[in-house]
């Protein structure tokens, strides 16, 4: 659901992650890479052929210590034990690995209306959106919807054309590593009712897209578009008004680089849709802006004086079950100024409470290094929201380590959080979405990798993780 | 009495001594029990375990000391920056609530606890901590820029404002200060008074500051030309860096973490100290030889700073201990042919091809040395084997294309040209090479199409441009678009 593609602020072209539950690298703090020659990172084409997959992935961690941070004391000694892990069953689905994946976004969609969730992806490197659709026997046939996207890192499903289908609105970056220039591009593609897309552009030569959300934002009856561009020097939180079939115009509410996500909610119970927006770079920011009818006012929420704070991806969920939503955010974005992505010892995920009285409460649910893609969920199932986020980067690209990729955050309902990790294979997991695809009331998630730094093991392109 | 009195002294001395020796053992022992009771539980073992060896006696030593009887706030201090240089933040921060009891006098601690909170995003005690810190060091300039900073991300413009003012009157020309200052006004719509003071930063950083802030600024103020002035100085800036803060600084000093340390010294060399960066790079080598990421950071910024010899055993020893390592290879050969040995390069690309026959990079290596050497249909084939592992990058597809136009495969290297524009759009060089051609080709409407897209992007340098301008009036006639 959340995150997002945009490599931070690194000196000399290091890049950053960020993607809208995705990637782009952040400001630049590095060395010079020599010239003309040397790529600026890890050479992709450095690791193990692609397709190899570690027998047994997951490593499930019922037993493990807690190693991440919890936010609250353990229960006294009177309190019921905590509940073991949810078990999830890990399951590549898709094509094998053919190129070194660059999946920047999954969402869990029944795109064709069968009754049958299916998964969305973005495959950043190949400039593709794939649909990965739900067979009858549970299993999943991937298909290519669109391709020459540039970058994308983002895709969300609605009917923007009325006709019953779900067509789909896509961020791309044009570039994913550090790159200042107006590349970016929003696309509708327009579902013909068969799940064929003809790709529509609707917002051109503008700052890299990270993030695109649809709502109705002025009330017209139409949808409207919610945009993160992260850009990189240059940015932008802004809104697409829609004033035609396939027409928008562009209304700029925050012109900060570094937009890494934006969420879409009724943040102030007023009943209309309201805008968040986590930013990254050197600014570290979440900014609100609240919907006047067509137009906002902004406030911004929350901000760190660390610009290493690495933040990294954006959720929405009632976690105090208070009817008012809450924003949940993560930062892990480790792309810095040495020669290989890592983990920081502040990287984690965390909340801000959405109170009654309009104010808005910081807490810390855990520490998770490289954390990305915050989703709030029941995870199990014990009538209060959890946390489940995904991580990359941690182990620096080096084989081996056991640095968590998936960590469920284990809601007690007063606020507390306890960290158990879920698996520590594939490793460098950037984007997660949450789906019933059995259909059975149990949720189940889906991750996506994106491997920039050279993985010597640990590969994986999408993988299910079934209850 | 007299006599009484010169009897009883001596006991009477020993009774006061004993006292004294009571109270002060007493008064020690207290305080010990106190630093004792300050001190954080160990960490896990097995993140104590996955720092160099030398950090556990380091850790153990000071956490006796600390615990000793004789121990003092300075010690738990030295115990507390070991925590934070090394990434043990929490136990770092117990111990510096601790100390700001212990010492409530001494600015450094609840400095150094402010800047951990507000590094997690906890601004509120944060906060409170660093107006403390005013309170008791009122020039330690670092504290008041971190406490407007932090205001100023707490929608408390105000007090941010006056905090930024008087780092500006105790420091004039504070960069970081008046950067606050053109934020409140940036956050506030003042776009006059905002670029002002952005004029003012960017020279005086030479844009390591503002360049973030300004070109929006400009574009409100319909300055579009000095906007894209500033979006062409760079692909990608980024050049921001945190002020300097010496008392945060001092406490990073006893690092064992070698990825911290190459954090430090990326750090470091980007505010221009490529000599520091280099010690904490060799001390990261040093405490763990078998890092072969740090070894390679260390190497290029060896290379960088033109040691050559001592950048090319570092890479050698990133391909000994990591043979798949393929950055090092691709290092340690361009270093080789840039030091005018080609025979020796081509040797190390291909060994590094052996070891990493994916490697976009040394494929793109091979067939640079192979077009320089006239083996132009060699240098074509390793190119397309380049793009082919590594789609998304316009320089192998820019130099695959001027070898195919040098074998008088136009056609062909013009579409390699278009391919290389959907993998990096807007690629300055390969923009302006395209709209050369389709003036060369009197292809008039194609030209026009790529003179305006070359002249929307900023980084193409304007003698470029004026180039194309002056190639299409001789082809044309006329006076380009």
């Amino acid at each position: 659901m959340a995150g997002a593609i945009g490599f931070r602020n690194r000196p000399n072209g290091q890049y950053r992650t960020t993607c809208g539950a995705a990637l782009p690298v952040r400001r630049n703090r590095v060395l010079s890479p020599p010239r003309p020659s040397p790529p600026r990172r890890h050479d992709a084409g450095s690791r193990p052929a692609p397709g190899r997959r570690r027998g047994g992935l997951a490593l499930f961690a019922a037993a493990l210590a807690l190693a991440a941070g919890c936010t609250r004391p353990p229960p006294p000694a009177s309190a019921p034990p905590p509940p073991s892990p949810p078990v999830l069953r890990p399951e590549p689905i898709g094509q094998r690995v053919a190129i070194t994946p660059w999946i920047a976004h999954v969402a869990a969609v029944d795109l064709d209306r069968d009754g049958r969730l299916d998964v969305l992806a973005c495959e950043a490197q190949a400039g593709h959106v794939l649909w990965l659709r739900q067979n009858e026997t549970g299993g999943f046939d991937e298909s290519l919807l669109a391709a020459e996207l540039r970058a994308p890192v983002h895709a969300e499903a609605a009917d923007f054309d009325g006709d019953g289908d779900l067509d789909l609105v896509v961020a791309s970056m044009g570039f994913v590593f550090p790159n200042n220039d107006r590349i970016g591009t929003v696309f509708i593609l327009e579902n013909d009712g068969r799940q064929r897309f003809t790709v529509r552009p609707v917002l051109e030569n503008t700052e890299r897209v990270t993030d695109v959300r649809v709502a109705d934002f002025d009330g017209d009856g139409k949808l409207d578009l919610a945009l993160a561009q992260f850009g990189y020097d240059q940015g932008s939180v802004s809104w697409l008004q829609r004033t035609g079939a396939w027409t928008f115009r562009r209304h700029a509410l925050l012109e900060l680089s570094g937009a890494v996500a934006v969420a879409v909610a009724d943040f102030n119970a007023d009943g209309r849709p309201d805008l968040a927006a986590l930013v990254s770079q050197q600014w570290e920011e979440l900014h609100l802006f609240e919907n006047t009818g067509g137009a906002f006012k902004a406030r911004r929420l929350w901000g760190s004086t660390n610009e290493d704070f690495g933040s990294s991806g954006l959720g929405v969920g009632d976690l105090n079950a208070d009817g008012r939503p809450d924003l949940v955010f993560t930062n892990g974005d480790g792309f810095g100024p040495a020669a290989t992505p890592g983990p920081r010892p502040w990287h984690g995920v965390q909340w801000l409470e959405n109170r009654q009285d309009g104010t808005w409460h910081y807490a810390r649910i855990g520490d998770l290094a490289g954390a990305y893609s915050p989703v709030a969920v029941d995870l199990d199932r014990d009538g209060v929201l959890d946390v489940v986020a995904v991580a990359a980067y941690a182990s620096r690209g080096l084989p081996g380590g056991s640095h968590p990729a998936l960590v469920w955050f284990r809601h007690d309902g007063r606020g507390g959080f306890a960290a158990h990790p879920l698996a520590v294979a594939p490793r460098d997991q950037l984007t997660l979405a949450v789906g019933d695809f059995a259909r059975d009331g149990r949720p189940a998630l889906v991750t996506g990798g994106f491997f920039l730094a050279a993985a010597y093991d640990g590969l994986g392109r999408i993988t299910l993780w079934r209850p | 009495m007299a006599s009484r009195f010169r009897r009883l002294r001596p006991a009477a001395i020993l009774g006061l001594a004993a006292l004294g020796a009571g109270g002060g053992w007493f008064a020690t022992a207290a305080r010990r029990d106190r630093l004792a009771a300050a001190l954080p539980a160990e960490p896990a073992a097995a993140a104590l375990a996955a720092l160099p060896d030398s950090f556990r006696p380091a850790h153990d030593a000071l956490r006796a000391r600390a615990a000793s009887l004789w121990a003092g706030p300075a010690d738990l201090g030295a115990l507390a920056a070991l925590y934070q240089a090394n990434g043990f933040l929490r136990e770092a921060m117990r111990c510096y609530a601790a100390l700001e009891t212990l010492e409530p006098a001494e600015p450094r601690w609840p400095h150094l606890h402010a800047t951990l909170l507000a590094g997690f995003g906890d601004a509120a005690p944060a906060i409170s901590r660093w107006e403390r810190v005013l309170k008791l060091a009122p020039d330690y300039g670092p504290a008041r820029l971190r406490l407007a900073e932090l205001l100023l991300k707490n929608d408390r413009p105000a007090i941010a404002a006056e905090l930024f003012a008087e780092v500006l009157r105790r420091t004039p020309d504070h960069p970081h200060a008046l950067l606050g200052l053109a934020r409140l006004d940036f956050d506030a719509g003042r776009w006059a008074d905002a670029r002002g003071r952005l004029e003012r930063v960017v020279a005086l950083t030479d844009y390591a500051l503002g360049y973030d802030l300004i070109v929006p600024v400009c574009e409100k103020l319909g300055d579009h030309a000095r906007a894209a002035a500033v979006r062409g100085r760079a692909k990608a800036s980024g050049a921001h860096r945190d002020p300097p803060d010496p008392w945060a600084e001092a406490a990073l000093e006893s690092c064992h973490d070698p990825y911290r340390l190459a954090l430090l010294a990326g750090e470091a060399a980007r505010a221009g100290d490529p000599a520091g960066a280099i010690r904490r790079l060799e001390r990261a080598v040093e405490l763990a030889p078998g890092d072969t990421p740090v070894r390679f950071q260390l190497a290029t910024l060896l290379a960088a700073r033109g040691d050559a010899a001592a950048a090319q055993r570092h890479f050698e020893r990133c391909t000994q201990a990591m043979p798949g390592f393929a950055d090092a290879w691709v290092h340690w050969a361009d270093l080789r042919r840039r030091a005018g040995d080609p025979g020796g390069a081509a040797g190390l690309v291909a060994t590094g091809l052996r070891q990493c026959p994916d490697s976009p990079a040394l494929h793109l290596l091979r067939a640079r040395a192979a077009r320089e050497a006239g083996r132009a249909e060699e240098a074509v084939a390793a190119y397309r084997e380049s793009i082919r592992l590594r789609p998304t990058e316009a320089d192998a597809y820019l130099e695959l294309a001027t070898t195919l136009f040098r074998l008088e495969r136009v056609a062909e290297g013009v579409a390699w040209l278009e391919r290389g524009l959907a993998a990096e759009p807007e690629h300055p060089p390969t923009l302006a090479l395209l709209a050369l051609h389709a003036i060369g080709a009197g292809d008039e409407p194609r030209a026009r199409a790529w003179l305006g897209r070359v002249a929307r992007q900023p980084r193409v340098p304007r003698e470029q441009t004026e180039r194309l301008r002056s190639a299409w009036r001789e082809r044309f006639g006329t006076a380009a678009p």
